[in-house]
């Protein structure tokens, strides 16, 4: 990389060097629209407000100042190895690509999987980007220029299909750039479960995931997401949803390693009487950076969103929270609660923290809080008393304190995972 | 069993305790009294091995083990259990699942072995009697939301499955209407023997009618400066503390 090339510039090199931009391809249009529109915004310097205290760009233009990303690198992957050995639909991403070949679907009742490709990307002409388009950025472009073989998942109406597990798995000799992309589509009165996680062998990882999510009238999806990532690695994730009347959707998001993770959760209420849960977790240490940016827009009345985000932060780790509710003019009864609370265990621990209300309506019960603390030494003392260790009194505390943002997580496999990693690191 | 000899505590450079000598044998309750701010709960705080103090002199000599030397867990494991004066509420804990781990990590360092499930919850069972406790309330949220009188019963519970040699009951009598009073009491002489002591701090005459003290020590300015029996504890219903802060100021002359 030269000096005088700008960050977007690499990219659109990377872009025209690629097969994607070979002429006969049906998805050109879009993709090099999305190029235009990546480069019109530019990836996010950090004088950008957004992105204040996530240096990103610069931690990418570092990444491929190290090397080129290998594209003739065939990656060995055994699934076996990694996939939880429950009944499900289990989809294999590697180093970006959906890979139908590697996957396990084989419970596709109500179940329509797809890989979006030249061939079939006529058929989400209509669907791609409509979530995504009131929180689009300079990320969300760069995927749509870049991604090759996302995933499709439509879910129909009055189905509750087998959970969906999604695993993104990384190797390469070098440096890896990633753009996967997923469509979910859930019809009227039907309900879906997925959980995704991400699975480093070799390789350096930058990761730029955009899913988008349309929930349709009385539709349900619950979405996990394990962030356990090599200390290497860098991920970008957008994720973009659209909720119709009376729908429900749950997040749950699990941030325990890597170098740098960029949670952007954008959830747009189009209607009545929706339900949105956000729940979240990270507990850091190391060097590692936790950053999640979460929106919800309330447009219509009657509807309700719950967020709660918890962190322990430890060694030089940095953890910043932003939640923005908005409540439009009209939204009245909205419910609206948010809150983020924070444990310190180190000096040399960052927590930012900023909670932001627009509210336009004037029948609504919104509140919010955040707290940064540490852990509360009568508490342990108490513990102690009783005869508990230093260590293990603390242990307790912080699992209690971690333990209320798993509520949600319905897959027992998962949420097992999960209790049995916050223990670990909790010791 | 409990020597203490000419202990000085402090906290933030407020000299609290300024001698105390106190002897306590195995068999034996102890109550401590005294006026508000006479240093009673410091005592007590200092006696589990809370942080906050500094003891700047003196020295608590236990089982002819020097106290001074163990932390707080150290401390509840060779058998010292305090029953706190305002019982800490702990979000996401309860004391079934917080007591079965110190429980058996007392019995390690006892060489003992663990309690599995089954038996923890039959010890569980036939310790919840003595204080009429429901088994539902500690698989709650410890002391969320429970009232005065469930925490106390709560921390009688807990000493009851514990097993100390010396129990330092902290005002235990406060916010307790007398139906709690009276099954705290219960179940503290229950888990009386000749093999273990009590201290009971209060501010009241009270709860001696319930828990008998063998002798009565009264504290002022960080002091004992009176020591009887029972009787003692009756006096100073009838009349106050001023009489005996009139009898150290007189005593100072």
């Amino acid at each position: 990389m030269e000096e005088t090339l700008t960050l977007e510039d690499v990219i659109s090199a990377a872009y025209h060097g690629s097969s994607i931009s070979k002429p006969d391809s049906i998805l050109k249009n879009f993709k090099e629209t999305a190029l235009s529109e990546m480069e019109a915004m530019g990836l996010p310097h950090k004088k950008h407000e957004e992105y204040k205290y996530t240096p990103i760009r610069k931690v990418i233009e570092k990444m491929l100042q190290t090397g080129d990303a290998d594209n003739e690198y065939i990656p060995n992957v055994d699934v076996s190895s990694f996939v939880y050995q429950v009944e499900g639909n289990h989809l294999i991403f590697v180093n970006g690509e959906f890979r139908p070949d590697l996957s396990i679907i084989n419970i596709t009742d109500g179940l329509e999987i797809t890989k979006i490709d030249e061939s079939s990307f006529k058929e989400f002409g209509e669907v791609i980007n409509k979530a995504s388009d009131q929180s689009y950025n300079a990320f969300t472009a760069w995927n749509s220029a870049m991604f090759q073989n996302g995933l499709s998942i439509e879910v129909a109406k009055k189905t509750n299909p087998a959970p969906i597990f999604i695993y993104h798995f990384y190797q390469s000799e070098s440096l890896v750039l990633s753009h996967p992309r997923i469509l979910v589509s859930v019809e009227s009165s039907a309900a879906v479960d997925i959980t995704e996680k991400s699975i480093f062998t070799n390789g350096q990882v930058f990761s730029n995931n955009v899913t988008e999510v349309l929930l349709q009238q009385n539709a349900k999806m619950s979405l996990t997401k394990l962030q356990n990532h090599d200390e290497q690695s860098v991920l970008h994730d957008g994720v973009h949803v659209r909720q119709a009347r009376d729908s429900r959707f749950d997040i749950n998001t699990f941030s325990f390693a890597g170098k740098m993770i960029r949670n952007n959760l954008n959830i747009s209420l189009d209607d009545e009487n929706c339900e949105t849960n956000m729940h979240g977790l990270y507990l850091l240490n190391g060097t590692t950076h936790v950053d999640n940016h979460t929106a919800v827009d309330h447009k219509k009345p009657h509807s309700l969103s719950n967020e709660l985000y918890k962190g322990i932060v430890d060694g030089k780790a940095k953890a910043v929270f932003n939640g923005k509710i908005f409540v439009r003019p009209g939204a009245q009864q909205t419910n609206a609660f948010q809150s983020n609370n924070n444990v310190s265990l180190s000096e040399g621990a960052t927590i930012n923290t900023k909670p932001q209300l627009e509210i336009w309506a004037d029948d609504v019960k919104c509140s919010h809080g955040c707290t940064i603390g540490q852990l509360d030494e009568e508490a342990i003392f108490y513990l102690r008393a009783r005869g508990l260790d230093e260590v293990s009194a603390k242990a307790m505390l912080l699992n209690a304190f971690a333990e209320e943002t798993l509520q949600n997580v319905t897959q027992e496999v998962v949420n097992s995972e999960i209790t049995e990693m916050i223990s670990n690191r909790l010791q | 069993m409990l020597k203490i000899t000419d202990l000085h505590a402090s906290i933030e450079d407020k000299q609290i305790l300024q001698g105390i000598n106190l002897e306590v044998n195995a068999g034996e309750v102890h109550a401590i009294m005294g006026p508000n701010g006479s240093g009673k709960s410091t005592l007590a705080s200092v006696l589990a091995g809370r942080e906050d103090y500094e003891v700047t002199n003196g020295s608590i000599s236990y089982f002819e083990k020097d106290l001074l030397e163990f932390g707080p867990e150290e401390r509840a494991r060779e058998g010292i259990f305090l029953a706190f004066q305002y019982p800490v509420e702990i979000p996401g804990v309860s004391t079934t699942n917080f007591l079965k781990t110190a429980l058996n990590q007392v019995r390690e360092y006892r060489g003992e072995k663990a309690l599995d499930a089954v038996s923890f919850l039959k010890l569980m069972k036939e310790k919840m009697k003595l204080v009429e406790i429901d088994q539902a309330l500690l698989s709650r949220s410890l002391n969320e939301g429970f009232s005065g009188g469930e925490k106390k019963r709560n921390e009688i519970f807990q000493m009851a499955m514990l097993e100390p040699k010396l129990s330092i009951l902290d005002e235990t009598d406060s916010g307790l209407d007398i139906d709690a009073l009276r099954i705290v009491a219960n179940g503290v002489n229950t888990l009386k023997s000749k093999d273990n002591a009590t201290i009971v701090v209060t501010h009241y005459q009270r709860l001696l009618d319930y828990i008998v003290p063998d002798f009565v020590h009264v504290l002022y300015q960080g002091q004992i400066v009176k020591s009887g029996d029972k009787s003692l504890a009756l006096e100073l219903e009838e009349k106050g503390y001023d009489w005996i802060k009139e009898e150290v100021a007189a005593h100072a002359l």
